[in-house]
């Protein structure tokens, strides 16, 4: 492989990375709160996108449909904190995880049952039109979502940093009890959260549609399952580690792609993941995975 | 018996095989999110030996339970050492490797499928599925069983008591695995073709669902849960989308109002308990 | 020779010294007391003997071996068994199957680990467990679920889980907290009874007039370390103690702590 080859191969995977950047961000969000492995959101990533082409099929204008996406992926994002963690404070860290995949194969189902299992045709925002820097073709719809992407994130965690309810979110991620007695509002700082997470869910599908040009009940599978891999090799709970993250699973597929073929992707990608989970499960930007439990 | 009835028979035979194999692990307290490769791995296995050295069925079965066993224990020692929510993540990786590494794998058909010789009929399926459950029911009457559900509600006293939890944790596991193993051979040989596809993660996460909503405490749970994810939609005769739809808010009810799932080890107490007091009226 | 023997213990949490220098012997047969004002790092020191937590420095030496680096589940083979502060029951197995949790060390094997004793009518592992269950009047309870106890009742079967792995020494921490006058007279019967059969005991806990009645020695720590030992008597004479308990949360003798 070329020096311009390999280095056109690396701009495409920081490119897929800025789609894996936002879902992992996600789910980080939802484990490094509420220590919630949250499989719903490969479920509300879908509803966004799915929920903008149909406004569009409508003939809604694009702001008018992208704001009916958001409120969609937000909507759904908040029955599942109704739904799973309200309910299971306290229990098993598992049954919220089950009850995030019972929401996943609802929201799929549901989608398969309205609109079929084919690939639906999602119209195109721009031209498609690529911008040449260098001797690198960059796709500028992939440019712009991973400018957005990033844009998002530090918002995101400036939103954590600065703001009341971004505080009471920490608070709650330090420790809910103790956040509880200092007067965070649980019940209104968990669902926010939620929300927050939909939000993002939505955006990223969105942006996944518009570059793609294509929706389907199962669009989130691939996706989501590599944000969820992109979140534990950064570290699970850390912003930034699941922008890294994103950005190496993204590199990882890229570059397995062109060194050892599209069917092989997935060993690596997924064996990436498995190892780094056997040698150091707390991820690249994590502090330690193992608490030792207090008699 | 009708076609229809001895097809869905089989079914709930097979689905009632890979349920154990999620149950155990999950008795102990882990979620394996990656059935379906073990399944894969006992399937591909019986399939290659009885296709390319014409071993028989039986032994290419047993070969087939081994080898997912085997992987297994490989690989429970590395990924046992952490717990909870890394495990998943780490069984739901390995399901995917293993589902991709069957995409690759040319001598048998790797992404265009691998048609299987033998055919495992009604009475093959359901005699080597009844088996499976006596072994398991036997092995839920032992010590080994008690200390599952030690280990699963607090692993650190049950240390303290003397037990070996990573030990009772890799047994379960590779048990499961191996389980899982004759569950994928029965489906090559009954449904007689493999696709790397079949074995996804959505089928892992069914099973792991279908014995979680029946319960992990008593081998009663993943029975009831298999029968209901196979059953259900027959007697709905809904459209197979609606079966998942009612399956799924079925989950999140009962994780809500009944998170244990629908047999609990205290209800099974009670209907014991109930059944001793009328003996002795 | 010693049963139980620290040495120059040290234990750190990060920075946080919770265990520092501390020496002390328990003889076979006697009953000891560890007391302190909250925070003094008794539980600590438990899990320290029990293995839940490595030492920073130091030796444990229990009946001649020395015993810092054994794996946790080796140590109540050799015989020392606890109850937890927090009462920790199993609570999805039945009072009977948690008192055959206190069987396993002398259950070990292969053989013994796959034997369908549930299928075997009176097998001895089940016979053993209701008869030490009726022995210490709790047999009403045994096919019920833990959780549905009453706490004195988990607190008994907690001690007796315990027990039941016929244990040297045996470790109990706040074996009192929470229980009213009459079962704490009772838990002091009992204690006695395990005790006149040769068990050693050594109790962390904050009812001092308890204390008195059961332990022949008290060893007191405070901030990790050890500023008293002796007699309850000699104890209560020591400046340092005084000290010790009226920065703190109690007076030493005041019968409740």
């Amino acid at each position: 492989m070329s020096g311009a080859v390999f280095a056109q191969q690396l701009v495409n995977g920081i490119m897929l990375g800025g789609i894996y950047m936002l879902i992992a961000v996600a789910f980080t969000l939802a484990i490094g709160v509420l220590n919630f492995l949250n499989f719903s959101i490969p479920g509300i990533f879908m509803v966004g996108a799915i929920a903008t082409w149909r406004a569009l099929e409508n003939g809604w204008p694009w702001v008018g449909a992208i704001a009916a996406g958001l409120l969609a992926a937000g909507v759904a994002s908040y029955l599942v904190e109704r739904f799973t963690y309200r309910w299971m404070r306290g229990l098993d860290h598992e049954i919220p995880l089950v009850s995030s995949l019972g929401f996943l194969i609802l929201f799929e189902n549901l989608v398969l049952i309205g609109y079929g299992s084919d690939q639906q045709t999602f119209p195109a925002l721009m031209p498609d039109f690529n911008i040449r820097v260098a001797g690198l073709v960059i796709g500028t719809g992939q440019l712009i979502s991973l400018v957005l992407a990033l844009v998002l994130v530090i918002a995101a965690s400036g939103l954590l940093e600065r703001t009341r309810i971004g505080r009471g979110i920490r608070a709650v991620a330090e420790n809910a009890d103790t956040a509880t007695i200092l007067g965070v509002e649980i019940h209104r700082v968990v669902p926010a959260l939620f929300i927050l997470i939909g939000l993002l869910s939505g955006v990223s599908g969105i942006l996944f549609a518009m570059n793609y040009l294509q929706v389907s009940a199962f669009m989130g599978h691939e996706i989501g399952l590599k944000g969820i891999a992109a979140m534990v090799i950064g570290g699970m709970g850390n912003i930034w580690g699941a922008i890294l993250g994103g950005l190496l699973i993204g590199l990882i597929e890229v570059l397995s792609i062109a060194f050892f073929g599209a069917n092989r992707a997935d060993i690596c990608v997924y064996g990436a993941l498995l190892l780094l989970l056997v040698v150091r499960p707390e991820g690249l930007l994590g502090g330690s995975a193992i608490v030792r439990e207090k008699l | 018996m009708s076609g229809y009835g001895e097809a869905i028979l089989v079914m709930l035979a097979i689905n009632i095989v890979v349920a154990l194999a999620g149950y155990l692990p999950l008795a102990a307290g882990q979620l394996n999110l990656g059935i379906a490769g073990f399944m894969a791995v006992g399937g591909y296995t019986s399939a290659y030996l009885t296709s390319a050295y014409h071993l028989p069925m039986g032994v290419g079965m047993a070969a087939g339970a081994a080898a997912a066993g085997l992987l297994g224990l490989l690989v429970a020692v590395p990924v046992l050492r952490t717990s909870g929510i890394y495990l998943a993540l780490a069984t739901f990786a390995l399901g995917q490797v293993i589902q991709a590494a069957f995409l690759n794998i040319e001598a048998v058909g790797a992404a265009a499928g691998y048609p299987v010789k033998p055919y495992a009929g009604f009475t093959v399926v359901l005699s080597v599925a009844f088996g499976v459950l006596v072994a398991v029911l036997l092995l839920s009457r032992t010590r080994f069983a008690l200390l599952l559900t030690a280990t699963k509600n607090d692993p650190l006293v049950t240390e303290l008591f003397g037990v070996d939890v990573r030990a009772i944790r890799v047994a379960a596991f590779s048990l499961g695995a191996l389980i899982a193993g004759i569950g994928g051979a029965l489906y090559a040989h009954h449904y007689s073709y493999l696709e790397p596809q079949n074995f996804n993660i959505m089928l892992s996460v069914y099973i792991a669902l279908y014995v979680l909503l029946g319960g992990t405490q008593t081998v009663a749970g993943p029975i009831v849960g298999a029968a209901f994810f196979t059953l259900l939609p027959e007697l709905l005769r809904a459209g197979s989308h609606w079966r998942f739809v009612i399956f799924a808010v079925l989950i999140i009810l009962v994780m809500a109002v009944r998170p244990e799932g629908l047999i609990t080890g205290a209800l099974a107490r009670r209907l014991r308990f109930g059944k001793r007091r009328e003996a002795a009226s | 020779m010693s049963l139980l023997a620290l040495d120059d213990v040290g234990k750190n949490f990060g920075g946080l010294v919770v265990v520092k220098n501390l020496s002390f012997t328990v003889e076979a047969g006697q009953r000891v007391a560890l007391i302190g004002p909250n925070g003094a790092g008794k539980s600590t020191v438990f899990n320290l003997i029990t293995g839940v937590y490595p030492l920073t420095s130091g030796r444990v030496l229990f009946d001649g071996v020395d015993i810092t680096h054994l794996p946790m589940r080796r140590r109540i083979g050799l015989g020392v068994a606890r109850s937890f502060q927090n009462i920790r029951l199993m609570g999805h197995l039945s009072v009977v199957e948690n008192i055959m949790l206190g069987q396993q060390p002398k259950a070990g094997g292969l053989a013994a680990l796959l034997t369908p004793y549930r299928l075997m009518p009176r097998h001895r592992w089940i016979e053993e467990a209701r008869a030490a269950l009726d022995e210490a009047g709790l047999g009403a309870y045994a096919d019920l679920s833990v959780d549905s106890l009453p706490y004195g009742v988990r607190k008994r079967v907690d001690l007796l889980r315990a027990v039941v792995a016929n244990p040297k020494m045996l470790l109990l921490d706040e074996p009192a907290a929470g229980l009213n006058e009459r079962e704490t007279e009772d838990l002091h019967d009992a204690l006695m009874a395990i005790a006149a059969k040769g068990v050693t005991l050594v109790v962390v806990e904050h009812d001092m007039h308890f204390v008195d009645r059961l332990c022949e020695r008290v060893v007191v720590i405070n901030f990790g370390e050890k500023i008293a030992e002796g007699t309850m008597a000699e104890v209560r004479a020591s400046p340092l103690v005084r000290e010790a308990y009226l920065g703190g949360d109690a007076t030493v003798g005041a019968g409740h702590a």
